[in-house]
């Protein structure tokens, strides 16, 4: 599994990122309480703070979902990637507090149940009416499901596949905050600000994502070439492939890593079994191919993590002629040994 | 496997791209909105009443 796996992963890196954080969060609140106060004197605090930390939590959300497709864009990015569940769970607490001081300023002084009130008290006239105080509720509920589950301990008793599934739940939540936004605050906020942010956001995102994604499918493009009379096909020429590293090619639909290590090649699943992370964009560490995004670690020759880990991934088989590598398109269960082509230092 | 698995993201993507492209343009187009703000322009109110009161 990770280079640096430990059951409760604090380290003195991850201390810096969140004092780091806090911060910058603490800083912004301040920032916003001050200048909004300062702007509009007659404001009560109450609602200065459910806008101070509702903006919180709307801008960091934006910052996490930034954050996937510019590491794919620039490695750079990747540190943050690492520990971006710090981020989601910070995110998750700006959102509740900003629920909490709005249903305490608004919902706490009827008859009825304040939490009850969240879904009956947008009554009113024509979009009026619509309920976007429920939507907001809703995002919150998810957001608090992934932050629940953001240990690793959840990682690895759901498994990769539905924990990952689980938090993509974040599109929806933002989905569902767009809309607690566009009809609450944006129906009746005077200034163009909040309207120009929300549409800016959104266009940033959006345009990030189609970016990320156009780079993608240069990765996905398969390799062309006629099957040899055994299925295989030639994917790539020996020297494509970097020393202590891996040539990503796309075959059949799959990403395949071929892997250079000791002067050998082998060829195993391009996708990183913890959350899909591209495996042949990683470095070679302690014998293992290992993925930018966590550290997940792979043996090239059975795509098995090292004991006592038990992540396994496809791997593929694989010959060289005349300087070419060639594959089989049909991947090997997850964990295969294949045995390594020797080829010349 | 990986193809179907991507191919489902990208669908995702784009029904929520389509999806926040048309709640923008609804909740800043609609004629509640413009109604709401001409009343507060006119009455010089920077934010609407907002009350406890129960349906």
């Amino acid at each position: 599994m990770s280079v640096s796996y430990k059951a409760v992963g604090w380290n003195p890196f991850k201390r810096r990122y969140d004092i780091i954080l806090l911060a910058i969060v603490v800083a912004y609140l301040a920032l916003f309480t001050g200048i909004t106060l300062a702007i509009h004197p007659a404001a009560t605090v109450e609602i200065v703070l459910i806008r101070a930390f509702g903006t919180a939590g709307i801008l960091l959300l934006h910052f996490i979902l930034a954050i996937g497709p510019m590491a794919r864009l620039d490695r750079r990015w990747l540190p943050l990637l690492y520990n971006r569940r710090h981020l989601g769970v910070t995110m998750f607490f700006l959102g509740f507090v900003h629920a909490f001081l709005a249903i305490v300023t608004y919902h706490a002084g009827g008859d009825t149940n304040p939490v009850v009130s969240i879904f009956v008290g947008d009554a009113g006239s024509g979009l009026g009416a619509f309920p976007f105080q429920a939507f907001g509720f809703f995002a919150l509920a998810i957001l608090f499901v992934m932050a629940a589950t953001s240990h690793d301990f959840w990682l690895a008793n759901l498994t990769a596949p539905i924990w990952k599934t689980l938090h993509m739940g974040v599109y929806v939540a933002y989905l569902a905050l767009l809309i607690h936004v566009a009809f609450g605050v944006l129906q009746s906020e005077l200034s163009v600000v909040y309207a120009a942010l929300t549409v800016l956001g959104f266009a940033f995102l959006t345009g990030l994502h189609l970016v990320a994604g156009f780079r993608d499918r240069g990765i996905d493009r398969p390799v062309k070439g006629d099957p040899a009379d055994d299925g295989f096909v030639e994917v790539c020429r020996v020297d494509e492939v970097p020393v202590d590293g891996a040539h990503g090619v796309s075959l059949g639909g799959e990403r395949v890593a071929v892997v250079r290590w000791e002067n050998k090649l082998s060829a195993v699943s391009g996708v990183c079994q913890h959350q899909n992370g591209p495996l042949a964009e990683g470095k070679f560490i302690y014998g293992c191919l290992t993925c930018p995004w966590h550290g997940y670690q792979y043996k090239p020759d059975d795509g098995r993590s090292p004991e006592p880990f038990t992540e396994k991934i496809p791997t593929f088989r694989i010959r060289v002629k005349d300087g070419s590598v060639w594959l089989h398109p049909k991947p090997n269960p997850a964990g295969t040994h294949v045995e390594p082509v020797v080829i010349a230092s | 496997m990986q193809a179907h698995h991507r191919t489902r993201h990208r669908i995702l993507w784009i029904a929520l791209a389509l999806g926040g492209i048309a709640i923008l343009v609804i909740a800043l187009t609609n004629p509640y909105r413009a109604e709401v703000r001409n009343l507060l322009e006119g009455a010089g109110v920077e934010e609407p009443a907002q009350t406890n009161e129960q349906p």
